[in-house]
């Protein structure tokens, strides 16, 4: 690029001459005042050292070359320049005469489109070449300052700024493995200085901060012990207390089961006055007859032994149903096998008479071979806990046929599955969900405890390892008993 | 204030002897009649004279004041009114004038050399298709003459007056004034004129830059090594307390490269001594031309 700036130099430099010369020479030239013309170029080239020669070639005639030494006519021009005079300028690097590499120029002499001649100056390139070498060598030189300049800079730089950085990096690296007793040295009042102190400030933050947090530490830690100590004592006392709140809860279950037995017995006697009420009655009436038999003077052994018998059975059922009773509420304290259909059978015996009065039809479709281990007197609870409420229930809404319906089936898996449904409408959905609340009760008050259901869910599920559940068919209400095979679960005590 | 006013005071007193001192100085007026002594164009003329003039006060605490002027009448004025030292001027103006300027005049002359030799001799140059017998073959012929060598073109003046009888003006069918003296050998040469009147001096240069233009031309006359081309003279001697010290530095100019140097300005080769009696020759021949001259004038007018 340099060297195109050059050309582009010479080729003006040159053209500024030839048409400096042209101006001055033009009225001599047109005159053809050869002299003027030798003269003048005589002291272009004195005052020009770098232009070699001049040729003033006119189209016809001889030519004239003035060079520094000297001036001469020429009768013809070299081939090699006369070639380059054409109508446009041109130039090329010659040898001519006794130069070397001359920056040969050849500018058209017209004058009012009258083409007159050729001015040919040969120019130096001496200048061109030194300007080029001096270029050259200034680049070197250039490039070579600036190498050592770069590497000066480069190694003053790393000294200076790079060596204080890497000291404050190894520094940045101890703290990083955790020795904060490191500091920089560096004191400086630029940027470097100002990352020193700001790194010196740091360590010391850190420092503070790790002093801080070994306090906290240990002050957590004895807080933590502290708290320890506290949870410890109070696990202590929360496995006091826990088994307190399970004493309590067994004692509330207790307490739950015997209100429930209680609630039960309430009903037993309940049930109990509804089944002596017939034989009672018989009673009374077989006792009015023999009265009656003896006032008559009728009384005969016949008849008397007849009655007897009849209130004998009156008196044994009326025991029985106290056997009954007393069996159903006999808390049984050990796990034992039971049957299923006899323990529904037996419960429902129990409220047979209830059942007869309110014209509530009981049916027990129970499989012989359903037996189970657990308490079958809370099993029995259950059962009279969930036909009581289907009675109670049927008495409340009354409808055509009442009717129980005990179903007891083995299932394929083993298990056993007891539904005691009614046909009363079912559950309202809107007290489904807490129909094993305890306390719950949809009867008025003091006529239910509310707590059947939730001791029955109780016994089956806790206690028998079973499930309880309830929905509602077209007819009425289903609940479910799940129980499991005695051999695949364990009975809770 | 009162240090403001301390302060220009100060300045003041200063000033005044700085001005007091420079104003002390002593000058040496010189005075340049460019006429006849044009070779060199304006601003270099300016630079050259400077130096020149500083050359001549050189290793003196003066200073010079060198001035230029177009007319000889303006110097004559300066000169008279006793402001000049040196007058650098051409010979002819010097013939021309010398009864106002010997009242003034110093001692001290010197000449001035633009050749090696300390005159000149004027050659006359013909084409060497022009049929030369005498000046009067000359006739009719055209003439390249540089007109600022004024001794030149007055002996050509003198010679065709006394061998032809006629003024140079209407001796020639045309005068063509070359810009150099060598540019009027070259117009010979070229046949642009027919001949030409220069320093031999000139014509061996022309030579010297081209040996084939011997072919061309020839020297028909020679006026003989008699002219000195320009003097410098000296003015109010009285009154130059410096003269020795000029004198001096004249005398070595051409001793070292610096005044060798500044005299190649002027195209000068040497500034030497000269005695009155050297100038005989040419105030012969100018009183011979005047006498010429007033006697074609008498014949002229008996004619008519």
């Amino acid at each position: 690029m340099q060297k195109n700036a050059f050309n582009q130099i010479m080729f003006t430099q040159a053209e500024t001459v030839s048409r400096s010369i042209i101006q001055a020479s033009s009225d001599a030239i047109i005159a053809k005042d050869y002299g003027f013309l030798v003269e003048h170029n005589v002291e272009v080239l004195k005052n020009n050292s770098s232009i070699y020669y001049v040729i003033v070639s006119p189209k016809i005639g001889e030519k004239i070359f003035v060079n520094q030494k000297s001036w001469k006519l020429l009768d013809v021009m070299e081939q090699e320049l006369a070639l380059l005079e054409t109508e446009t300028i041109n130039h090329k690097i010659v040898s001519y005469n006794e130069f070397d590499h001359v920056y040969h120029f050849v500018y058209p002499i017209n004058f009012s489109a009258i083409e007159w001649g050729w001015l040919h100056i040969g120019f130096s390139t001496a200048e061109y070449n030194d300007s080029i070498q001096h270029m050259y060598y200034n680049f070197s030189y250039i490039v070579s300052i600036s190498f050592l300049i770069i590497l000066l800079v480069g190694y003053f730089f790393a000294r200076w700024i790079s060596l204080p950085l890497s000291e404050i990096s190894q520094l940045a690296t101890q703290v990083a493995e955790g020795d904060l007793t490191v500091r920089s040295s560096i004191k400086r009042s630029d940027e470097i200085g100002i990352l020193s102190a700001s790194f010196n400030r740091m360590v010391d933050s850190l420092s503070l901060s790790k002093q801080q947090l070994q306090h906290y530490n240990q002050e957590l830690e004895h807080e933590v012990m502290v708290r320890t100590q506290e949870l410890a004592d109070l696990n202590k006392g929360l496995d006091k207390k826990i088994h307190e709140e399970v004493a309590k809860s067994k004692k509330q279950e207790a307490l739950l089961i015997h209100q429930s037995r209680s609630a039960a017995m309430g009903e037993m006697i309940g049930a109990i006055a509804h089944q002596w009420r017939q034989p009672l009655n018989a009673l009374g009436i077989v006792q009015q007859n023999l009265k009656l038999r003896y006032r008559m003077g009728s009384l005969d052994p016949e008849f008397m032994a007849t009655n007897m018998d009849k209130a004998d059975r009156l008196i044994q059922k009326m025991s029985s149903t106290i056997d009954d009773f007393r069996n159903f509420f006999k808390p049984n304290k050990n796990i034992q096998p039971f049957n299923i259909k006899n323990i529904i059978s037996t419960t429902a015996e129990l409220l047979d008479a209830q059942l007869k009065y309110h014209a509530i039809n009981l049916k027990i479709d129970c499989q012989d071979d359903m037996n189970t281990t657990g308490l079958e007197g809370e099993f029995s609870q259950v059962i009279l806990n969930l036909i009581n409420n289907a009675k109670d229930t049927l008495v409340e809404h009354q409808p055509v046929q009442p009717t129980i319906t005990i179903f007891g089936e083995k299932l394929i898996n083993g298990d056993y599955r007891v539904i005691v449904k009614d046909n009363a409408g079912g559950i309202p959905e809107a007290i489904f969900d807490k129909i094993y609340d305890p306390y719950f009760s949809t009867k008025e008050e003091g006529k239910g405890t509310g707590i059947g259901l939730y001791m029955s869910k109780i016994i089956i599920e806790n206690n028998m390892g079973g499930t309880l559940h309830a929905f509602n068919d077209d007819f009425g209400a289903n609940f479910v008993i799940h129980l499991k095979n005695s051999a695949n679960h364990k009975i809770k005590s | 204030m009162t240090y403001l006013r301390l302060a220009l005071v100060i300045l003041l007193v200063f000033f005044s002897i700085f001005f007091n001192v420079h104003a002390q100085q002593p000058t040496l007026n010189i005075v340049y009649l460019e006429n006849g002594l044009k070779d060199l164009n304006k601003v270099d003329k300016l630079v050259a004279l400077n130096l020149l003039a500083k050359e001549f006060i050189k290793g003196s605490d003066s200073v010079t004041s060198l001035v230029a002027v177009n007319s000889i009448v303006e110097m004559i004025d300066s000169i008279k009114q006793g402001k000049v030292h040196y007058g650098i001027l051409n010979s002819y103006y010097y013939l021309a004038y010398s009864e106002q300027l010997k009242p003034f005049m110093g001692p001290d002359l010197w000449k001035i050399q633009r050749s090696f030799e300390e005159k000149e001799d004027y050659v006359l140059v013909v084409n060497k298709n022009i049929d030369y017998i005498d000046i009067k073959s000359l006739a009719g012929k055209r003439l390249s003459v540089h007109q600022d060598y004024l001794m030149m073109n007055f002996y050509l003046k003198y010679w065709i007056k006394k061998t032809a009888n006629q003024p140079v003006e209407k001796f020639f069918k045309s005068i063509k004034n070359t810009k150099t003296a060598s540019q009027s050998v070259l117009d010979v040469f070229f046949n642009t004129s027919d001949v030409c009147i220069v320093p031999e001096y000139i014509l061996n240069l022309v030579r010297e830059l081209n040996p084939a233009i011997n072919n061309g031309i020839k020297v028909v006359h020679h006026s003989g090594a008699n002219f000195i081309p320009a003097l410098v003279l000296t003015f109010n001697y009285s009154g130059n307390a410096y003269a020795d010290k000029v004198r001096n530095n004249l005398g070595t100019l051409t001793d070292t490269v610096r005044g060798q140097e500044i005299l190649n300005l002027f195209n000068i080769k040497n500034i030497t001594p000269a005695h009155h009696d050297s100038l005989t020759y040419m105030f012969d021949i100018f009183n011979e031309y005047a006498l010429l001259e007033t006697n074609h004038k008498y014949v002229h007018k008996a004619q008519n």
